[in-house]
């Protein structure tokens, strides 16, 4: 008798929890954006995903009592790899999804599957196009610019961070004025270096780093528009021997690790490096016996970016509306501003960045107001049409180059071997 | 077969109740297995539609010096981690056995602690230790009037490092297996052994070795398999990106293959040819042992 009752208990649990399964597939099937149907009970429920440090918590808690009709419920997940992969299985297995996910630079590689996303320009994002900067928002746009998948959120410009004291020392260009007004190319930043390195033995980066860099700055990557393969041409192969020449006239720091890095900025073996606005943090807890003398400076050969991510809105939410009004609140430029404040995530409004509020003197810098450097940089950020097959082709190519330094190759051959590697590889059925 | 149905229905209540360990276990081992098998012919990024390709991921992998390059890696590192690794294990439970060691508990723990560190960690440790220019054990051999090693530079050097820590992390565990084998061995054999006028080492070799040998087996099994899924050492001392020479392992390059290159079909199929691996040389180590059993 007893087991019978306790059958019968575990029939109903499972009972239920198919019917629920089933009523889940059903919300899915017809979630064609009809949200009235749920209004009976009061509150629009938005599920959000997001990461630490995407997007400020005061910012969330300002949304929900902007927004007393909307239940925000916020879900911080990890970030990087496991972000993606865990967005793409959502959005393959379907189910009960999040309505508002956070993307990194890899939103390129979800542009091909716009459909899977609400297009903010039917939502009225051509309102607000103004205020953001436009090469980050033609990010988040389809080619033929019909399609917004996301709204920007924050920039990471690339700048350049360096010793003031140690260039001071060498007699060269020292000021960030001076920078912006001398160093325009990397050959003169090489010529800096030189005589750095001469006077007081200090480096840069790696060879690797270097390549990288450079690369950041260029508006053409691996891939052209039409997907045909442009990695073997004269802009990445100028990239690839400015790298090595900046190597071969030892002006390089060949660090193995994070660790040696940080050890390297803090014994003051590292004059300059390239580093995108979130590096402040990274270089004041790496290096801290040498604050105060640190500057930052517009960098030479032009703007990269490295990071800063986007918010949108995924088809199969019942609500496009109310989310969209959501993620329209939690990235504008004031709330971006608080981000900016509690991270260090440079905003994607140009509008705010004259603002006093906006002003960043850091004791580490000797004072020196970062936002004006990061301001300045940011408009002029170049972006490369991206591919989903980038990362393979920037994998092989700093592998090889790094053999350059690490094992002594010859840089034509290990040039030669990495594209003959990255064209089996494209080869691929 | 219907026998059986009608067994299972007149015992459904039981069935009912070990039903939640089956159901997960079709739906996240069963599945997931037989899907990848389907998977490993196609063409997949995780999002978009599969394209069935045949055997051209297999073609590709056997013509591709990557999948090579990672699969002499693995081996150099599971010879240089287990091999040397095994026989001090032995050595250690050999010496924790004897009746003149004292605190054998204390030992027990103090091999056995690294095994459960996080590994993270460990490598990130190991990583600052052999740091080529302010690593600590270059610091130490440039006191001791050697000269510094640029480890991270020469895929040697990288595997080293990477089976030492492999080693450091397993010796201790393989060494309470042993342990436990040679506590089970009678004592009246060592006795008589003695009585015989045997010298320590040929007790050892005589008595000790082939009483243990079905634990070795399963030491040497164990970490066969384990050898071929070195994953976090490489993973978290390289990143995605830029490894370092010979840091490159088959479970990684399978990974990097997969979730960071979108190749999903592709990463599928290496894993079947790692199961395969893996199957041969474990048959082979059953093999071995159990001929020299007669």
């Amino acid at each position: 008798m007893k087991i019978k009752s306790l059958t019968n208990a575990l029939l109903a649990i499972l009972v239920i929890l198919a019917v629920t399964a089933c009523g889940q597939n059903s919300n899915n099937a017809s979630s064609s954006g009809n949200g009235n149907d749920n209004a009976a009970n009061g509150k629009v429920k938005l599920k959000m995903w997001y990461w630490n440090g995407a997007i400020s918590d005061s910012t969330i808690e300002a949304a929900k009592a902007k927004f007393p009709n909307i239940d925000l419920q916020a879900e911080k997940l990890p970030s990087g790899a496991d972000f993606l992969t865990k967005l793409k299985t959502t959005i393959t297995g379907g189910g009960s999804g999040p309505d508002i996910v956070t993307m990194d630079s890899w939103i390129s590689t979800m542009l091909s599957y716009n459909d899977k996303f609400v297009n903010l320009y039917d939502q009225g994002a051509r309102d607000i196009q103004s205020e953001y900067l436009d090469w980050k928002w033609k990010m988040g746009t389809t080619p033929d610019d019909k399609y917004l998948i996301a709204l920007p959120i924050d920039v990471a410009p690339v700048v350049l961070y360096y010793r003031s004291d140690l260039f001071k020392e060498a007699g060269v260009a020292s000021t960030p004025e001076e920078f912006k007004n001398q160093v325009k190319t990397w050959d003169d930043y090489f010529n800096l270096l030189k005589t750095v390195n001469e006077k007081t033995g200090s480096q840069t980066a790696t060879i690797v780093d270097i390549f990288r860099s450079l690369l950041g700055q260029s508006s053409e990557a691996y891939f052209d528009q039409d997907g045909k393969y442009i990695g073997d041409q004269a802009h990445i192969k100028s990239a690839w021997d400015s790298a090595v020449q900046a190597y071969q006239a030892g002006l390089t720091f060949p660090y193995s690790s994070d660790s040696e890095k940080n050890a390297a900025m803090n014994n003051g073996k590292i004059s300059s490096f390239s580093g995108a606005s979130w590096a402040v943090g990274d270089v004041i807890a790496a290096a801290p016996d040498t604050k105060g003398k640190w500057n930052i400076a517009y960098p030479p050969g032009g703007v990269g970016n490295q990071g800063g991510s986007f918010m949108g809105i995924l088809k199969s939410t019942k609500y496009p509306k109310e989310a969209y009004e959501v993620i329209k609140f939690l990235v504008s430029p004031e709330n971006l501003m608080v981000g900016y404040k509690d991270f260090g995530n440079y905003p994607s409004t140009p509008e705010i960045y004259a603002k006093p509020e906006m002003v960043n003197k850091n004791e580490f810098f000797g004072n020196q107001d970062l936002s004006t450097v990061f301001a300045d940089a940011a408009k002029d950020v170049k972006v490369a049409h991206t591919d989903t097959r980038d990362d393979m082709v920037l994998n092989e190519l700093t592998k090889a180059l790094g053999t350059v330094d690490a094992q002594k190759r010859d840089s034509e051959k290990a040039w030669k071997d990495a594209q003959e590697q990255i064209n089996r590889q494209l080869s691929r059925q | 077969m219907g026998g059986l149905l009608k067994e299972i229905y007149k015992s459904r209540t039981l069935y009912l109740f070990i039903s939640p360990f089956y159901i997960l276990f079709l739906v996240f081992s069963v599945f997931p297995i037989f899907f990848s098998i389907y998977l490993s012919f196609h063409k997949w990024d995780g999002i978009g539609k599969m394209t069935s390709v045949g055997f051209n991921n297999f073609t590709y992998m056997f013509h591709d010096p990557n999948f090579w390059q990672a699969l002499i890696n693995n081996v150099a590192i599971w010879l240089l981690a287990n091999g040397p690794m095994l026989v001090c294990a032995l050595i250690i439970a050999y010496v924790i056995n004897l009746s003149i060691v004292k605190f054998k508990g204390f030992f027990r723990i103090a091999f056995f602690l690294p095994n459960i560190t996080a590994m993270v960690a460990v490598v990130i440790i190991f990583q600052s230790m052999f740091g080529n220019e302010y690593g600590l054990v270059n610091f130490l051999l440039v006191k001791l009037g050697l000269g510094q090693v640029a480890w991270f530079n020469s895929s040697t050097g990288v595997r080293v490092i990477i089976a030492l820590m492999i080693a450091w992390r397993y010796l201790g565990y393989n060494a309470i297996i042993y342990l436990s084998g040679l506590q089970r061995i009678p004592k009246d054999l060592y006795e008589a052994a003695n009585l015989d006028g045997a010298t320590m080492f040929q007790s050892f070799t005589k008595i000790t070795l082939p009483m243990l040998r079905s634990i070795i087996l399963f030491t040497v099994m164990m970490s066969t398999i384990g050898g071929f899924q070195i994953f976090t050492e490489p993973q978290v001392l390289a990143g995605n990106q830029s490894p370092y020479p010979g840091s490159e392992t088959i479970v990684l390059y399978m990974f990097r293959e997969g979730f960071v290159y979108q190749n999903y079909g592709y990463a599928a199929s290496v894993s079947w040819v790692l199961f395969v691996i893996i199957g041969f040389i474990s048959v082979l180590n059953w093999k071995i042992f159990n001929k020299s059993d007669d």
